[in-house]
């Protein structure tokens, strides 16, 4: 277990960046926006001291992420103007920061793809299971939903040189990252639900690819 | 397939949870809300202060007065035409200045939380106002400078300077007052959940295209982007053929048939998953 020198963010577009994209083509057909939420850009940041020190890293390296972003939807040459505003850019996307991180490289920076770990429902009902007999803890958990679960959730950093090699990674390494994404959670692994196959571990957990790992530190 | 090397990275702060109650307790404080809502103030404090510097500009303008000397028999009358002209430039600055304040505070009370339709419909209608009042002061200065421009009889060049002048600021108080909506109705529609529920029931409920779904309520930003250069089509299409290809291998894995619903209503499922006993480690 090492303490983490870097964060990463990954980058969800919302609906004004879609907007934008139509304002920029408006004869082309644009994906939805669950398509445009699909392998999202990871990028590695510096660890900070503390939130406002990561914000200000995040400000120092917005204008780079944007030009990605509107880079990887019009074309290595496209430039526009709303690069350069910080409201526009947290606009156009929210961040999710995660600093719980399996490395499955031999460094970090040559990590070039990521998957995420993210809880589905099962766990939460698990969850709930598991402090039934807790009044207080019941009543949180009401207000909990996955959102709240997957926030800070296990990424795992790994190359692949193919779409298709990940299915069998997963099937492999499975147990491991169950464990990595459970330790977030609880350190007394009794406490843990019991995942003894792959199937099983798919319907505690789903997860979502992301092909571009892109280092800024 | 065997990893060269494992590690586990955390931070020490959002990291290992000593039990299942404590990883509990903390889940409702969310730091990527925080960090989102707290990035977002920050960037409209740089607004703020970006209005200041406008303010200043403006302020510090020093309209041409060397016409006077030169100019003959009109000079009085041109004289009192350049007031009215500044006088309507002012009122329009003062007007856009208190317009672009408010879309500073409304925009953070929605961040805050505070948004709501009624005080949307109310800015809306306010806008719709302040665009009245806008192409009337717009309609002054065109008539102002049509009779300035009749009493003119010396010196046209210094005449198109002026214009030239006027038209600079009238086109910066344009752009400020664009900016400012802009501003505006990009947070709102970041935040409102309602707009996005609207959003994707109509992606979900048919196979139209985008510009169909225009009609939704972000159209009302659409015109506040300027056009990119450089723009490729074909990286469009090939951008979407590739996250075509990760979704369909997000649902191989995942499987596609096996939502979180489906899981959850089947009990049977659900029940022996969660009754499970441990016989041994998991690692």
């Amino acid at each position: 277990m090492q303490p983490s020198e870097w964060e990463i963010i990954v980058l969800k577009p919302t609906r004004v960046f879609l907007t934008f994209l139509a304002s920029q083509l408006p004869e082309v057909d644009l994906p939805s926006l669950k398509k445009l939420q699909t392998d999202n850009t990871a990028y590695v940041i510096k660890k900070q001291s503390d939130d406002e020190a990561t914000l200000n890293e995040i400000e120092r390296h917005f204008a780079t992420m944007f030009r990605h972003e509107i880079c990887r939807w019009l074309g290595d040459d496209a430039r526009n103007k709303i690069e350069g505003s910080f409201l526009d850019f947290l606009c156009c996307f929210k961040f999710e920061m995660h600093t719980h991180i399996l490395l499955m490289e031999n460094t970090l920076d040559s990590g070039n793809q990521l998957l995420r770990i993210k809880p589905r429902s099962v766990l939460l009902k698990w969850m709930r299971a598991t402090v039934e007999d807790d009044e207080e803890l019941v009543s949180v958990l009401q207000h909990i939903n996955l959102s709240h679960l997957a926030e800070n959730a296990t990424v795992v950093i790994k190359n692949f040189n193919g779409l298709a090699d990940i299915k069998p990674f997963l099937q492999q390494s499975y147990q491991k990252i169950f464990a990595t994404e459970m330790l977030r959670m609880c350190d007394s692994q009794e406490q843990w639900p019991v995942i003894d196959s792959y199937e099983t571990f798919t319907q505690y957990f789903s997860v979502s690819i992301h092909t571009q790992l892109l280092h800024l530190h | 397939m065997e990893p060269v090397t494992i590690a586990i990275i955390c931070a020490t702060a959002f990291g290992i949870a000593a039990g299942i109650a404590a990883f509990i307790r903390q889940l409702l404080l969310s730091r990527d809300k925080s960090l989102n809502d707290e990035a977002q103030h920050k960037a409209l404090t740089l607004e703020a202060a970006e209005l200041e510097k406008i303010r200043n500009q403006m302020l510090g303008v020093k309209r041409f007065d060397s016409h006077y000397q030169l100019l003959g028999a009109n000079k009085d009358a041109i004289e009192y035409l350049d007031d009215k002209i500044e006088e309507v430039l002012k009122k329009k600055y003062t007007l856009i200045e208190q317009y672009a304040m408010l879309t500073l505070k409304e925009s953070t009370a929605i961040i805050a939380g505070e948004s709501s339709e009624e005080r949307k419909c109310l800015c809306d209608t306010l806008k719709a106002e302040i665009d009245e009042e806008l192409a009337f002061y717009q309609t002054e200065l065109q008539q102002l400078q049509k009779r300035r421009a009749a009493l003119w009889d010396a010196h046209t060049g210094m005449q198109d300077r002026i214009l030239d002048q006027e038209k600079l600021r009238n086109d910066h108080l344009d752009a400020l007052y664009e900016h400012h909506s802009g501003v505006l109705e990009k947070v709102y529609i970041r935040h409102n959940e309602n707009s996005e529920a609207i959003a994707k029931q109509s992606i979900d409920a048919s196979t139209q295209t985008f510009k169909a779904l225009l009609s939704l309520p972000f159209q009302a930003i659409i015109d506040y982007f300027k056009l990119s250069s450089g723009i490729s089509v074909d990286a469009v299409k090939k951008e979407a053929a590739s996250r075509d290809a990760v979704n369909a291998m997000e649902d191989q894995i995942n499987g596609t048939n096996k939502s979180d619903d489906d899981i959850l209503k089947n009990p049977t499922n659900l029940s022996a998953l969660l009754r499970k006993k441990r016989s041994e480690p998991a690692v």
